[in-house]
């Protein structure tokens, strides 16, 4: 008896130690974090002081490369002495997540990686400090960065964030097929009606009908808009901030649905693979990020042209801004480590990892960013052919309004609705914000 | 002497629910009350917010997009509902006929349920991939030609795909299991008397087995509309994305809510959309209950 | 006749329940071969057996990724919300099943009343709720609440409690026990197969868990592996919007794992629990 009262006294007792530690649960927890936090704190100012030896936390939505030789980020712990953890957020959720962290004056990220569409709202918000002050006495010199980005910062009331590169969307075409099609290589003038009837003739079926290697591949999120975008549509009026999209949009979209229809180009589908890499698609409209990505690893010569050329010349410009958390407890450091990602030794690390120039024109002359591994590139002019008819875009639009855009399109495509209906259901979706 | 006792046994159950006070207020209150006042202001993500009235409601009522997510979640409620409780019966009738291997198989038909609902919408989303494609891959081998259907994508398949992805839900093997308890606790004295009446197997199924497990029926069905409005998100977000492709024909409401606060910051917006579902699933439960009283047998 | 009919009849169920059988492990399946795959060849083709057997899909998982981190994270979520479920859903179902107080009805109605709401439905308000209190990127707004009872173990656990007869209580009254220590000596103690079922159920939900941390949590140091699965492993390097799938697979294969090998050797938890909740209410 003497023994079950043992056991049920020590149960017991385990029972209200944890019911006294689940009532003051949460005031435990929050300490813990709390002390933690401050520690960190403590740990990084102490680090502060001693100008080196610190640690700096940056967001950004793309992996760093696999090759440390290519990791602008090691090369910047290894120049600075202070250590740069990188965190990252995929493309779809970023600007979303990196909103979240600025309203909640998250404090953990000393440097984020800003969007186009973000950056204006974050300088008026205060989440991000201005840079005036640092650049004074520093050798980045924002005289030299391309104009787009100027205009792009114009209205900020100062400078709060230095753009990291300048990205542009391409044409990428795999040569083997066009050789077997017997098509001539497309150039940076090349007429859009071109490329529609090149897309049918690249085009292989099997005897089914079924499509075995299509024309081109289906426009991404990014591309559709460089589709409408030459066909005349503003795509983005920076005056009122709105998307503006019409006849060019219906013409492309309509164009996209009746390849889709052919056979031409593959129907949007739950199971998205590469199939420009894979060699089942001739043509692709992509970013120029891509060049670093395929590199040497693609089974067949491929090479470049700019997006082709319909009412004009047209792409989206992309680029994300350096800027330092105005919570953040290392500004120093973390600026340490943008001046350093702003050198010339730092673009070029960045462009020839992604293939991506440097917004700033001195260094982007350089052309580092003819990525070494892609050797079959002959045509590195339609990067600065492209860079010269970019402009900063549907990247300016929040992404639920230019992802739910997409999604009409793509519902178009599908043949669900009529390009007419999708432009205006998209138009509608945006007026409605 | 007595009183004093009883009062202090009710002191004691007063103190055991202190947990429950705590959480209904902090968590279940506090945030009604916060939905509501929010869903009067036109709070964005960055926390800056403004109160606006009844406006949200207005533009909500007057949004095309708002009805047909609100008539996609009530048709993918009560479908996902009735298919997987159909499913969950079936599986749970194979189940107790007694055979060999029966661990085996209630392993086989229970397990898919403890897969993540992202692993899940992944794996499906490729199993019903257009060009590499599981399902087509095995199509084509029956048919001897390729075939490509484009399962999620195309509205005539669509709605197959999705529901066909819902009998693998851990709301669907746990309703097999309760089937399972339930069959079990049938009286056989009924089946045999209804054998004795000449009943044969399928009219022993309407006659003795639906009724006799029909509370258990209700108390599936009622977790399950529960699992439907509450899982849709885990799995249809993988799935589908926040835009519910194709063209919304998959947009849940729990899904318009996350794309109007985090891809749109209209945090107000998605609090009277949260309100709205907070209604709707009030009033499924009242649906519910008042059905059950008329159709439901008890035993006493 | 009658006999050989039955025979069949017998035989037939049987192929139908390995048909059924293969149809439900399918998925499951498919996920482990996928994650043995190149990213060409599971674009390209849908052999169930890799041509091309490879391990860098695990690789990446165990060399390239944060996965101890995500691991961390899901198992503190998941132990410290089973824990806090257990004690506080148990605490309050114990006066709800066994004592008479005033207000009890009510209570315990709001409680099957508060079942009805969806979880999505209150999380704006929350996440807005969390965000001034600093909460937001950590496991806490998940983890708190569950220290304050969860409606549907709160339920399970008075069903249970309902069915340990009350003569025990009487008993334990005239040794002189309180209702708080019966609680503690007496009925916790005997209900141990139900806080093992409820641990079980609770651990493998949050293991699974999507929707919260996908709401709540922000950077790579919370993220949980379910989120993991939707952000790190879902693209191949660089912003290219190529989805890794065997990358995909290979999380999933080993988020499938715990909870398949916990069901081998413990699915009395599982169907315990579920005969439980499938008492009459």
């Amino acid at each position: 008896m003497k023994k079950i009262w043992k056991k049920i006294l020590s149960f017991s007792l385990a029972a209200g130690l944890l019911f006294s530690a689940a009532a003051c649960g949460n005031n435990d927890e929050k300490g813990s974090d709390g002390d933690t936090a401050k520690k960190t704190e403590e740990k990084e100012q102490g680090d502060n002081s001693s100008a080196s030896g610190g640690e700096v936390n940056l967001t950004v939505w793309n992996e760093p490369p696999q090759d440390d030789d290519l990791n602008m980020y090691l090369a910047a712990e290894k120049a600075t002495g202070i250590k740069v953890n990188v965190t990252v957020i995929p493309e779809t959720e970023y600007s979303s997540k990196l909103n979240q962290m600025v309203a909640t004056g998250d404090s953990s990220q000393d440097i984020f990686i800003v969007w186009e569409n973000d950056i204006k709202n974050f300088a008026d918000t205060g989440g991000i400090r201005e840079l005036d002050s640092y650049l004074e006495n520093s050798s980045v010199d924002k005289e030299h960065f391309i104009d787009a980005v100027a205009e792009l910062t114009e209205g900020l009331g100062g400078t709060y964030g230095l753009p990291w590169c300048a990205a542009v969307e391409i044409m990428y075409y795999n040569q083997d097929l066009f050789d077997e099609a017997g098509i001539e290589y497309p150039d940076n003038n090349w007429p859009y009606e071109e490329f529609l009837s090149a897309a049918e003739k690249l085009t292989k079926k099997a005897d089914d009908g079924s499509t075995e290697i299509y024309g081109s591949d289906l426009p991404n999120l990014q591309t559709w808009w460089a589709g409408i975008g030459i066909h005349g549509d503003q795509v983005y009026d920076p005056a009122s901030g709105e998307l503006v999209i019409g006849e060019g949009a219906e013409k492309y979209v309509s164009d996209v649905r009746n390849m889709v229809e052919q056979g031409y180009m593959p129907e949007p589908s739950s199971d998205t693979a590469d199939l420009f890499a894979t060699g089942k698609a001739a043509m692709a409209w992509l970013g120029s990020w891509n060049i670093g990505v395929y590199g040497g690893d693609l089974d067949f010569d491929w090479e470049i042209c700019t997006i082709p050329t319909a009412d004009r010349k047209y792409n989206t410009l992309h680029t994300g801004f350096y800027t330092i958390n105005d919570k953040s407890k290392n500004q120093d450091d973390a600026w340490k480590v943008i001046e350093y990602l702003m050198s010339e030794e730092g673009q070029n690390i960045n462009s020839a990892a992604s293939g991506n120039p440097s917004a700033i024109i001195p260094i982007a002359e350089q052309g580092v960013w003819k990525v070494e591994s892609a050797k079959t590139i002959e045509n590195w002019e339609a990067v600065t052919d492209a860079l010269e008819s970019g402009v900063f875009g549907y990247t300016s639009l929040p992404s639920g309004i230019t992802g739910n855009a997409v999604s009409e399109f793509e519902s178009a495509a599908l043949g669900m609705k009529t390009p007419e209906e999708a432009v205006e259901a998209a138009l509608d979706y945006a007026k409605s914000q | 002497m007595k009183g004093k006792l009883a009062k202090k046994n009710e002191r004691t159950a007063y103190i055991f629910c202190i947990p429950w006070y705590i959480g209904f207020l902090a968590f279940t209150i506090v945030p009604i009350v916060y939905m509501l006042y929010f869903s009067l202001t036109d709070r964005k993500l960055n926390g800056l917010s403004e109160f606006i009235g009844f406006k949200n409601y207005q533009n909500i009522f007057s949004s095309s997009v708002f009805w047909n997510s609100l008539r996609v979640t009530l048709f993918y409620t009560l479908v996902s509902v009735v298919v997987t409780a159909i499913w969950a019966l079936f599986l749970a009738l194979l189940l107790n006929k007694k055979q060999k291997l029966q661990g085996a198989f209630q392993f086989f038909y229970f397990i898919p349920s403890v897969i993540p609902s992202v692993a899940l919408a992944y794996s499906f989303r490729t199993i019903f991939g257009k060009d590499s494609g599981l399902l087509n891959g095995i199509l084509s081998n029956f048919a001897g030609k390729s075939v490509s259907v484009n399962w999620l994508y195309n509205p005539q398949t669509v709605y197959f795909a999705v529901f066909a992805v819902t009998l693998f839900t851990y709301s669907t093997g746990q309703m097999m299991m309760i089937f399972r308890n339930g069959l079990n606790v049938v009286p056989k004295e009924l089946y045999e008397s209804a054998e004795l009446d000449g009943a044969n197997a399928v009219s022993k199924f309407f006659h003795v087995t639906l009724p006799m497990i029909s509370p258990i029926f209700l108390f599936n069905i009622i977790t399950s509309v529960i699992g439907a409005l509450n899982g849709s998100f885990a799995l249809l977000f993988p799935l589908a994305s926040e835009n519910g492709d194709p063209n919304g024909m998959t947009q849940v409401l729990s899904l318009l809510i996350y794309k109007e606060s985090f891809s749109n910051m209209r945090v107000g917006y998605a609090s009277a959309l949260s309100f709205i579902l907070f209604v709707v699933a009030a009033l499924i439960g009242i649906i519910i209950f008042a059905l059950s009283k008329k159709f439901v047998y008890y035993e006493n | 006749m009658k006999q050989r009919k039955h025979r069949s009849g017998e035989i037939l169920i049987f192929l139908l329940k390995i048909l059924v059988a293969v149809f439900m492990f399918t998925p499951i399946v498919w996920i482990l071969s996928g994650s043995f795959k190149t990213l060409g060849e599971f674009t390209s083709s849908t052999h169930i057996i890799p041509r091309e057997f490879t391990l860098v899909n695990y690789r990446y998982i165990f060399e390239r990724s944060n996965v101890w981190i995500y691991l961390r994270n899901t198992v503190l979520l998941m132990t410290l919300t089973t824990l806090g479920t257990l004690i506080s859903s148990s605490f309050v179902a114990y006066p709800l099943a066994r004592m008479d107080f005033k207000g009890k009805n009510i209570i315990f109605g709001i409680i099957i009343a508060t079942l009805m709401v969806p979880e999505i439905a209150l999380i704006i308000p929350k996440y807005i709720m969390f965000a001034e209190i600093s909460w937001l990127d950590s496991l806490l707004p998940m983890i708190v609440p569950a220290f304050f009872t969860h409606p549907y173990n709160t339920f399970l656990f008075r069903q249970f409690f309902r069915t340990i007869p009350g003569e025990l209580d009487e008993a334990a009254a005239l040794d002189g026990c309180s209702k708080g220590q019966t609680f503690f000596l007496i009925l916790a103690p005997l209900a141990k197969p139900i806080y093992a079922t409820i641990g079980v159920l609770s651990m493998v939900s949050w293991w699974n868990e999507l929707t919260q941390p996908v709401f709540y949590i922000n950077s790579d140091r919370w993220r949980t592996l379910t989120m993991a699965t939707m952000t790190t492993y879902m693209y191949t390097s660089g912003n290219a919007f190529i989805q890794n799938w065997p990358s995909i697979m290979a999380i999933s294969t080993l988020m499938i794992l715990p909870p398949m090998l916990l069901y081998m050797f413990g699915s009395s938890f599982f169907t315990e629990g579920i005969k439980t909740s499938g008492i009459k209410g």
